[in-house]
């Protein structure tokens, strides 16, 4: 693993089956100085929550995925298996925008969506938990 | 402020100063076990789950230099068919295969081939080497 990462970097995990979108947010979020893992669907990322050394601070997750869940399978799994685990979803579908109330702090992002939006988001996210973590 | 295209844009951009790689594995633990390798070792890395997604890459991305891929994998095409695709569509993009069985690699034109588990630093000092 690489070791020369600052010590305080933080893990971004983005869930994304469209690797033309996954590739440049990815990207992006690693340019704006987060360690990010790629997963290609709800259950790579939860072999990545239950089974990779780094603990994941943020998981980013597309809503409309093949495979055994969705986003929103992915967020209630979260909830479940890794309680105080943020995550952000981002989605096309209005009707899943609604759905997605309850599951995730925010609402989820509409797609496509701007690397900038994605990372104010993440910026947000981990101020708040600090400001939680401190008080 | 810059949409995915621009991101497109600055990779193609990054690609020419920078060798990219392109791994193709099914195995999240796997894959990103090596891609963190590849960027740790100065590589800008593309990581694709499968066959598939690696030949979407390949169709949006020109400067890959590199396709580390495994043989045995789900999707429409195996490991050895992706190769000879990119062989014949992308000849400057060098191929090396990797898997945990030992398949009829002959078949195929390539540039190397290593077998699970295999040691991360001699795929990069192989790949240090056919980039060089």
């Amino acid at each position: 693993m690489a070791d020369d990462q600052p010590a305080n970097q933080e893990t971004i995990l983005v869930v994304e089956d469209d690797v033309l979108v996954r590739m440049p947010i990815a990207q992006y979020l690693r340019d704006c100085g987060y360690k990010v893992i790629e997963a290609a669907n709800a259950d790579e990322a939860t072999t990545v929550l239950l089974h990779h050394e780094t603990p994941v601070d943020i998981v980013f997750s597309d809503i409309d995925m093949p495979g055994s869940m969705d986003g929103f399978g992915l967020a209630k799994w979260i909830r479940e298996h890794r309680p105080g685990l943020d995550i952000i979803l981002a989605g096309t579908v209005p009707r899943a925008v609604n759905a997605a109330k309850g599951l995730c702090d925010d609402s989820p992002l509409p797609k496509p969506y701007e690397p900038q939006a994605v990372h104010d988001h993440i910026r947000r996210l981990l101020a708040a938990r600090k400001a939680k973590g401190s008080s | 402020m810059g949409g995915p295209g621009d991101n497109r844009l600055r990779l193609e951009k990054q690609a020419r100063t920078r060798h990219t790689v392109l791994i193709v594995e099914d195995e999240i633990l796997v894959r990103l076990f090596i891609a963190e390798h590849f960027r740790t070792a100065g590589y800008e890395v593309i990581e694709a789950a499968n066959a598939d997604e690696a030949l979407d890459v390949l169709a949006h991305i020109s400067s890959v230099s590199l396709l580390i891929s495994d043989i045995r994998m789900p999707g429409s095409i195996d490991g050895l068919r992706l190769a000879r695709i990119v062989r014949s569509e992308y000849p400057t993009t060098r191929i090396v295969l990797t898997s945990g069985h030992l398949p009829n690699v002959d078949s195929v034109d390539h540039d190397g081939f290593f077998l699970k588990p295999y040691d991360a630093r001699k795929v990069i000092d192989h790949i240090k080497t056919l980039l060089n």
